[in-house]
């Protein structure tokens, strides 16, 4: 007697339950991904097409229909918790046969304790689903014959062909492509199907291979010659690996999301010694499967026949050394391995291919790839290949693209043989969403794409004038990661030895250096530390020095940021972070108000000033008033300035005092006509008075017009100075431009010298920068000193002997330093550029003030 | 139980976690926010047709307790975040009905 179909039923399904437990260990015997797949499709085939026939209310015969595997049970892989998708093909006037064996059949399979998802299709409703839905059509594309009317899936899988995939094969291979996610394979907790690198990316590059190439299968393409051996080789060892953790996830019954936690216990499984190294693995075959899938698919994809033509017609010279051949650039010269022993070679493939935005042609990839470019150490690099590489950093667009074959190839490693430390790291913190070689590939990405930006941080990244620092300070800004503590000095360390090796000035080098210890600075301020309060700021804008430096820095920082993780740079710290750069900026420069806003000043004077002058006089000078001067002047002093600067038709020379009762300090201001030394002199009568310069706003507007203001402390008096030292003051100045007298005999008068008390502690040590990228016309320089009478003379007395004119300069007294900017030329008119110049300047300067300090101290 | 939110200064945050760290709340919940108060008045000097608008960059934080803590939490929260000066921001106390904690189903004091 037959056994009753329910003993039946418990027989399969305990038999398939102990299949599956074979199957899981031999898996945990560490039998291959790609076998433990196959063992479950073939198990899975055998209960569908052997095992529930049996105890099938319904027989096969009876409905007459074929079953069809489909997806990636179609392609016979099935990982433990896969879906087993299933489609039953039925001729059209067999639906009701159809809907009552599927009843049947897929009760028992579900019974079983298989994870079955069903379709029920004629061929007419095939295509019509194919049709409007690219994910059916690519899993019947998979469509694999299981039992049933062998005849009807040919007929089938014709149709489909013909009138699906051959009909335009072109927009059935873009569809296939499309909705590609853009975040690359380096992620955090990547998705191990879906996830760029993943295994979908190798089902994509299937879907194109079939209709191309007849076969699916990797084997086949290698044999075809579609896939090299090293493709081939890197592909098969990825796929098998990321099956072995998709295995291992299904087993434990978890989803294909490689969390923190599961990482550490896939790690443990796979042998590896910590999270970081198996995750270092992992990104390394996702990356292998993103660039081999990626490059198969670019040339499977057929080209249209006007592609065809223009790539014929474009195998040109753009090179002595390179022409195009397809759109990829390609050396002109037959020994490739001899042409790339050339460093420059090397770098100047990657230089020429970034500034004709061109891809290197695949077989000279191949090359590279097999070059031993990169030994473990660091070559001498000749002048020429530092130079390209630097010329290679500057100019935004391509860069991160280009950088990134260069990492890939290892040409990178070779300039930067620190870089490879840093390939494929994990990174510690849980806000991280990408390795850390990523994570630096997206933040000169962020910065090469603030070129199109229209907002405040796009502009300020177009006026940085040496972009190649800033982005290989992007480069090499978490190089330390992974060194233990502190990333940012070993960051730092390795910044000073790559920027000598790539032959930069010894300037550049401490720029870099600078920007490399110090990433993570205006971020520490911005969101950690109350920069209203006027030390912090203060300390801040000495640590940066300069407003060149300040810019870079705050690229660097929100470039930095924005790499962290999508959607982390939100407009509340752009916010944050501009206003601490706003606040800096005016201590750095003077600075600090937009174009716009001068304009509005402008036209408001205009509206003020109607009928009190002549027209065109008065049109000429508010045009000639520099902007700085409108933008930090109030409006009612900048109205008593021009009735002053009218009245300088008739007389040359002009002092106004006036007394400020709030802060018991008394503004003079000089109207003149500029003239050399005229800063020098204006110190020095104030100081052979004795009077104490607090601060001061010295403008040269552009018809030569000068507004020097002083806010000066007078130690001899309490509240408004009497009309007559006003007077004598005025006198002083006139006598010494009109070169009746000296300051060193006004000096010598019997009046107050100099002697250089110190107002507060005089603890931090004098600071000179110098900035040629924040002015087109002037250099500025920046000091930052201890707050001692008569300084300002000698730092005006050393400008001038030095033959530099001051053309405008904010001097302020902040605690207990002062905060001078000077913005100067040289004796021609033009910013001083030469090095030693410029050295001389500091030194100069820096000797003076210590100087000045010791004698007080002394 | 109560709901505390604190609305203060952005630099602040460091030290009002660690002082709620302190006595024992680690759960909170952490918002980039803009607004203003009697701050309104106060003139910031913003630049460009961006900042026109002056709300200026705040910090809240939410955390959820118990009713005899409230005291506690406040006064912690007050002095970490005092600075004396305008905008240091203010704290709202609401009542909770409910808590619930997802994974466990837990509800009241215990999902806290």
């Amino acid at each position: 007697m037959a056994p009753a179909p329910s003993d039946l039923l418990t027989e399969f399904a305990s038999l398939y339950r102990s299949k599956r437990e074979e199957i899981r260990s031999l898996h945990t015997a560490g039998v291959s991904g790609h076998r433990i797949v196959e063992s479950l499709s073939d198990l899975t085939d055998f209960i569908i097409i052997k095992a529930a026939p049996l105890i099938s209310p319904v027989p096969l015969r009876a409905w007459g229909g074929t079953l069809v595997a489909i997806g990636g049970y179609g392609r016979r892989e099935l990982s433990p918790a896969s879906d087993i998708d299933l489609m039953f093909l039925t001729s059209v006037g067999r639906m009701k046969e159809a809907k009552a064996f599927a009843a049947g059949l897929l009760c028992l399979l579900w019974d079983l304790g298989l994870k079955v998802g069903h379709s029920l299709r004629s061929i007419d409703d095939c295509v019509k689903t194919a049709r409007h839905d690219t994910i059916i059509a690519t899993s019947m594309l998979e469509a694999r014959y299981l039992a049933g009317d062998r005849d009807l899936f040919h007929h089938f899988y014709e149709t489909f062909f013909s009138k699906i995939v051959s009909k335009n094969l072109q927009v059935f291979l873009q569809k296939v492509n499309s909705n590609k996610e853009d975040v690359g394979p380096y992620l955090s907790e990547p998705n191990i199907k879906t996830s760029p690198g993943g295994l979908r990316d190798i089902h994509r590059m299937k879907w194109v291979a079939l209709p191309r190439y007849r076969t699916n299968s990797l084997s086949k393409l290698y044999q075809l010659g579609r896939l090299t051996t090293l493709e081939y080789q890197g592909l098969t060892e990825a796929r098998n690996f990321l099956w072995r953790i998709r295995n291992e996830l299904h087993f434990r019954n978890t989803d294909d999301q490689l969390t923190t936690e599961r990482q550490e216990e896939i790690a443990a499984f796979t042998h590896f010694e910590s999270r970081r190294e198996f995750m270092r693995h992992y990104y390394r075959m996702a990356g292998t499967i993103a660039d081999v899938t990626s490059s198969f698919i670019r040339v499977a994809t057929p080209k249209t026949p006007w592609q065809r033509f223009v790539a014929r017609f474009q195998k040109k010279r753009i090179d002595p050394d390179f022409y195009l051949s397809q759109d990829a650039l390609f050396p002109s010269v037959s020994n490739l391995d001899q042409f790339f022993e050339q460093d420059e070679n090397l770098l100047r493939l990657f230089l020429v291919a970034k500034d004709h935005k061109k891809i290197i042609h695949s077989s000279v990839m191949e090359v590279l790839q097999q070059l031993k470019v990169y030994s473990g150490e660091a070559p001498a690099l000749s002048p020429q290949s530092g130079e390209i590489f630097r010329r290679l950093l500057s100019k935004p667009g391509g860069i991160t693209a280009t950088l990134r074959i260069m990492h890939q190839t290892r040409v990178l490693w070779r300039i930067i043989p620190e870089f490879s430390r840093i390939d494929c790291l994990m990174q510690e913190s849980r806000s991280h969403f990408f390795t850390t070689d990523e994570h630096t590939f997206r933040a000169i990405s962020a910065a090469e794409q603030l070129l199109h930006e229209p907002g405040p941080i796009g502009k300020i990244y177009a006026e940085i004038q040496r972009k190649d620092i800033l982005h290989l300070a992007l480069l090499l800004h978490d190089i330390g990661k992974g060194q233990g503590e502190d990333h940012s000095a070993y960051g730092a360390a390795v910044a000073n030895a790559v920027s000598h090796r790539l032959g930069y000035v010894e300037e550049e080098c401490t720029l870099l250096t600078f920007l490399v210890h110090q990433h993570l600075l205006f971020s520490e301020v911005a969101f950690y530390r109350d920069f209203t309060n006027e030390p912090i700021l203060l300390t801040f804008a000495r640590a940066v020095g300069r407003p060149e430096t300040l810019k870079m820095l705050l690229v660097l920082t929100c470039s930095d940021i924005q790499a962290v993780a999508p959607g982390m740079l939100t407009s509340w710290k752009e916010e944050m972070l501009l206003k601490l750069y706003d606040e800096a900026l005016v201590i750095l420069s003077g600075e600090g108000m937009e174009t716009t806003g001068i304009e509005i000043i402008r036209s408001r004077l205009h509206e003020a000033s109607r009928g009190k002058y002549p027209e065109v006089w008065h049109a000429d000078v508010a045009r000639a008033l520099n902007p700085r001067y409108l933008a930090v002047t109030p409006l009612e002093k900048i109205k008593g300035d021009i009735s002053a600067l009218f009245r300088l038709l008739t007389e040359p020379i002009q002092v106004v005092a006036r007394y400020d009762d709030d802060r018991k300090t008394t503004e003079y201001t000089l109207y003149t006509i500029d003239v050399p030394g005229l800063f020098l002199t204006m110190t020095g009568v104030l100081a052979a008075r004795g009077l104490s310069i607090l601060g001061a706003q010295v403008f040269t507007h552009d018809n030569g017009m000068v507004v020097d203001t002083f806010s000066v402390e007078d130690p001899n008096t309490h509240g408004p100075p009497p009309p007559k030292w006003i007077e004598a003051i005025s006198q002083d100045m006139k006598r010494v431009l009109g070169g009746v007298e000296t300051i060193e005999a006004l000096f010598k008068k019997g009046q107050r010298y100099p002697h250089g008390a110190a107002r507060a502690g005089t603890s931090l040590p004098a600071q000179v920068e110098v900035d040629n990228e924040s002015s087109h016309l002037f250099t500025i320089i920046d000091i930052f000193a201890p707050d001692l009478s008569g300084l300002l003379y000698k730092i005006a007395k050393i400008l001038f002997d030095l033959g530099l004119s001051v053309h405008s300069a904010k001097i302020s007294t902040r605690l207990d330093q002062i905060v001078d900017v000077f913005y100067v030329q040289g004796p021609s008119l033009v910013k001083i550029t030469d090095p030693e110049e410029i050295q001389k300047i500091k030194s100069r300067l820096t000797e003076a003030i210590e100087l000045a300090v010791r004698s007080v101290a002394a | 139980m109560k709901q505390i939110e604190a609305v203060i200064k952005p630099f602040k945050l460091e030290e009002v976690k660690k002082a709620l760290g302190d006595i024992g709340i680690v759960g909170m919940t952490v918002s980039e926010v803009r607004g203003f108060g009697r701050q309104k008045g106060h003139k910031e000097q913003y630049r460009g047709a961006e900042y026109t608008i002056e709300f200026i960059p705040k910090i809240k934080i939410e955390v959820v307790i118990s009713d005899q803590d409230e005291e506690k939490v406040v006064g912690a929260i007050i002095a970490a975040a005092r600075t004396n000066t305008i905008g240091d921001g203010k704290i709202f106390v609401r009542n909770i009905d409910n808590a619930i904690r997802i994974r466990t189903g837990e509800t009241g004091e215990a999902a806290l």
